[in-house]
């Protein structure tokens, strides 16, 4: 597959470029080895997204092997991040795949304004800046993803075995706030810049799998045991006039051991198909927390710790029935009830006070889908419910709640779909209630949100065919939610005398995109795509929130993405891809990003590539993160 | 379908799913039709293309500035949907694929975030957001519609209207979102006073 075939689809074929550089030719050896230089020169405020940690200066190594009966896919980018994917299927009764991917990002999401919410400015204070660096010393927290499958399967004769490794492995810094700033406190002016949070966090599952045709049925089973430990380390600087007042830290953490079985059969007739299954969930853990100050004003120490279980049973099964001509049936139900128990002491001003918690959940759901298909036409209902009911009841220091919730979704959809004359016509539309009944039988010096209400309707249509030979597809989507509250219960009133009441809360969306492709498969293709979209989140009763602001919001904008791909010559690829997204109003983006590659084949063993990236991004609103990154990566690639 | 003669144990449950029901979709869509030997070298791939090809809405939401990295190509659709039907029978709810990636969240917390039971996109628009940490809303309004109150300054007993001029946000002090193991109201920070 060359540059320029992962180009005639939008939108995934921006960054693929050196990725897929090799097709997969299943009976040719193949073996291409890239080598690139990446340099990236940024201007403007260099800010804190992923663009810039993507693209440090550096080199670039992919290699790809493809014969009969083995690949491998290894890239290794400037950042450290890469994967390296390897799959052995060798003509004996063993399979072998490992997966191995690490990301690294930039992980600050706060937002940082100049002013504190009363108005007052930053730079009033000591440090005089809300950024990390006068206390943490970096500005950039950076949080690395490892991820690892490892698979090794035996094939017999009427099914296959497993032994299957997964493991997930999250380190490094982030910002717990989404602003990292906020309000005076302690009766004297003061600020909160951003926090940081180091964390540690890993998980690993063994599991033992097989799949099998056994008495005419098709079974499925897998049974593992796994690992999660999450340690995490925060701290919280406050900031006076002209010092730090406090600097709070506390560390939390669980450690959990869990083991999971689950069984699935399914049975398939000429025109009745059965599945069902079980499975079964079991995590022991052992959560705590330590917490305190240090600086000029100490606190009091509290810690927790404890342990908890929790266990889940589910069972749940299909049948899909097609009676006659075109028409198709299908019933589905799943059940599952979920306990935890939890205990533990907590250490609060040099008291201890016991922690004791238990929670039962039982779940619920039936669907139900008819349809039918014929020249050129299908139509489809479906529709279900789901049902839980939580009998929750905590007690920790004078803390007291015991309540029981029901929660029921509802949903109804249709959908027709009609193909004629190359041009296919697609609507889909539907409805959901939700719906939460809480019955609230004891509450001391707590919180707990009622009784609500929500409905949410949606419709979307689209019609695709070809304008002439140009392929192209038009499709617009609508949707509205509603959701009413009723007042919380909290103890104790702040004021009994008043009566609480709420606000409903809105949510609509609209959106439209076009879409428009040369045929492919010539010396040029191209595709070019606009679209529009508009989402509302509103509080519609009248005087909403006296001293909230902010609470409405709106996001409405343009994409546009195009892509162009030129094979001039023999032995020249030439592609231009891009795209724009500016949406306005709670956010004020001014995104674009911008790609252009070279490839020139010298010989049949060496290609030369070229590829030249721009992004510019802008967020205006937040006066954050106004900056230009232009990316240049310049290599050869050498097939063997 | 002709792959299913042999498939058929690897894909049980492929006419139950959206894909077969509609009679759209076929093997061929997605892999190609490069075909395979006898001896299990795989077919030809078309990966994200092809779902791309009919899901144009996720697509342009991937070109949002904050997405997973689908594009990037570190994730795949198939890393959270289950396009051959194997879960027909799905006793697992949709979070476990999340959680799988995401354990820092996974918990299991003292005091859970009781929005989780409705699952990870209450709040989080998974393909693509124009806000941090995909969320749906750049304010409030997410929390604030199970948690409003709206004659009275307050979130529970608590005034929150000085706390919330000029723009601060709920998570800066309930920044523990999924869960906490010390504090109800996932402000540990303030928990300890």
């Amino acid at each position: 597959m060359k540059l320029s075939q992962t180009v005639s689809v939008p939108a995934l074929s921006l960054t693929l470029a050196f990725g897929l550089a090799l097709p997969l030719r299943a009976q040719e050896p193949a073996t291409a080895v890239t080598l690139a230089g990446v340099a990236g020169i940024q201007s403007g405020d260099e800010g804190r997204r992923d663009d810039h940690e993507g693209y440090r200066n550096g080199f670039l190594a992919v290699v790809q092997h493809h014969e009969k009966g083995l690949s491998l896919d290894m890239k290794f980018e400037p950042t450290t991040a890469g994967w390296l994917d390897i799959a052995w299927r060798p003509d004996g009764p063993f399979r072998l795949e490992l997966h191995l991917d690490r990301s690294r990002r930039y992980s600050d999401t706060s937002i940082r304004p100049e002013t504190t919410p009363l108005g007052t400015p930053v730079s009033s204070f000591y440090p005089g800046t809300n950024t990390l660096a006068p206390l943490f010393g970096d500005d950039n927290p950076v949080e690395t993803r490892t991820r690892l499958r490892f698979k090794v399967s035996y094939l017999f004769p009427t099914g296959v075995v497993d032994l299957t490794l997964r493991g997930t492995d999250l380190r490094g810094d982030r910002v717990p706030e989404a602003q990292g700033i906020s309000f005076g406190d302690f009766g004297a002016p003061a600020f909160f810049s951003p926090g940081l949070t180091n964390q540690d966090s890993r998980e690993w599952d063994a599991s033992l799998g097989t799949r099998l045709a056994l008495f005419g049925v098709d079974w499925e089973a897998r049974a593992g045991v796994g690992k999660r430990k999450v340690d995490t380390a925060s701290r919280f600087p406050v900031w006076g006039k002209t010092s730090l007042l406090e600097l709070s830290r506390f560390t939390e953490g669980h450690d959990a051991d869990f083991v999971h079985a689950r069984l699935t059969a399914a049975k398939q007739y000429e025109s009745v198909q059965l599945a069902g299954g079980v499975s079964y969930d079991r995590t022991k853990s052992t959560p705590s927390f330590a917490g305190g100050a240090d600086g000029q004003t100490p606190r009091d120490v509290l810690s927790s710790s404890g342990w908890s279980n929790v266990t889940r049973k589910d069972a749940a099964g299909s049948v899909s029935v097609q009676p006659w001509g075109g028409l198709d049936v299908r019933a589905s139900g799943r059940v599952g009830r979920e306990e935890t128990s939890a205990s533990g002491r907590e250490t609060l001003r040099s008291q201890d006070y016991s922690l004791d918690q238990s929670q039962d959940i039982d779940q619920w759901a039936a669907r139900g889908e008819l349809g039918w298909a014929g020249s050129g036409l299908r139509i489809g209902l479906l529709g279900g419910r789901e049902r839980s009911t939580n009998d929750l009841g905590f007690a920790r220091a004078s803390s007291l709640l015991i309540e029981e919730d029901v929660r029921t979704r509802d949903d109804l959809r249709g959908e027709l779909r009609y193909r004629t004359s190359g041009l296919r016509f697609a609507i889909s539309g539907g409805r959901r209630w939700d719906k939460k009944r809480v019955d609230l039988r004891d509450l001391v010096l707590g919180y707990f949100t009622g009784n609500h209400d929500g409905t949410f309707d949606d419709i979307t249509g689209s019609i695709s065919g070809k304008l002439g030979r140009l392929p192209f597809s038009f499709s617009a989507g609508s949707g509205r939610g509603v959701t009413d509250l009723e007042p919380p219960a909290f103890e104790p009133n702040y004021d009994p005398s008043w009566q609480l009441v709420t606000s409903r809360a809105s949510t609509r969306f609209e959106s439209f995109i076009a879409h428009l492709a040369t045929p492919g498969g010539s010396a040029v293709d191209a595709w070019a795509e606009a679209g529009w979209r508009r989402q509302r989140w509103t509080f519609d009763d009248g005087a909403p929130l006296p001293g909230f602001v902010g609470t409405d919001e709106e996001v409405r904008g343009f994409t546009f993405a195009l892509g162009v791909s030129v094979q001039p010559a023999a032995g020249w690829t030439a592609s231009l891809s891009g795209w724009v997204d500016a949406p306005s109003e709670a956010v004020e983006h001014r995104a674009w990003r911008a790609e252009a590659s070279v490839e020139r084949t010298i010989s049949k063993a060496l290609d030369v590539l070229l590829r030249v990236q721009i992004r510019r991004f802008d967020e205006a609103l937040y006066h954050l993160d106004d900056y230009t990154l232009t990316a240049f990566t310049l290599g050869v690639r050498g097939h063997f | 379908m002709a792959c299913l003669s042999c498939h058929r144990g690897q894909i049980p449950a492929w006419e139950g799913t959206p894909h077969a029901r509609s009679k759209e979709v076929s093997c061929w869509s997605c892999h190609g039709d490069a075909g395979h030997d006898a001896k299990g070298n795989p077919a030809a791939r078309r990966g994200e293309t092809a779902c791309a090809s009919c899901h144009v809405e996720q697509v342009s939401q991937f070109r949002r500035v904050y997405h997973h990295p689908v594009p990037e190509g570190r994730m795949s659709c198939a890393s959270c949907h289950d396009v051959h039907g194997k879960d027909a029978a799905a006793t697992r709810r949709v979070e476990a694929k999340c959680l799988s990636c995401h354990p820092e969240a996974a918990g299991p917390y003292v005091f859970p975030h009781r929005a989780l039971e409705d699952g990870c996109s209450s709040c989080h628009t998974p393909h693509g957001s124009v806000n941090r940490g995909l969320l749906r809303t750049a304010g409030n309004g997410t929390c604030l519609s199970c948690h409003v109150q709206s004659n009275f300054p307050a979130v529970g007993n608590v005034p929150h209207n000085r706390m919330l001029q000029g723009g601060g946000k709920c998570l800066d002090c309930h920044s523990e979102v999924h869960g906490s193991n010390v504090d109800p109201l996932m402000a540990p920070q303030y928990r300890k006073r």
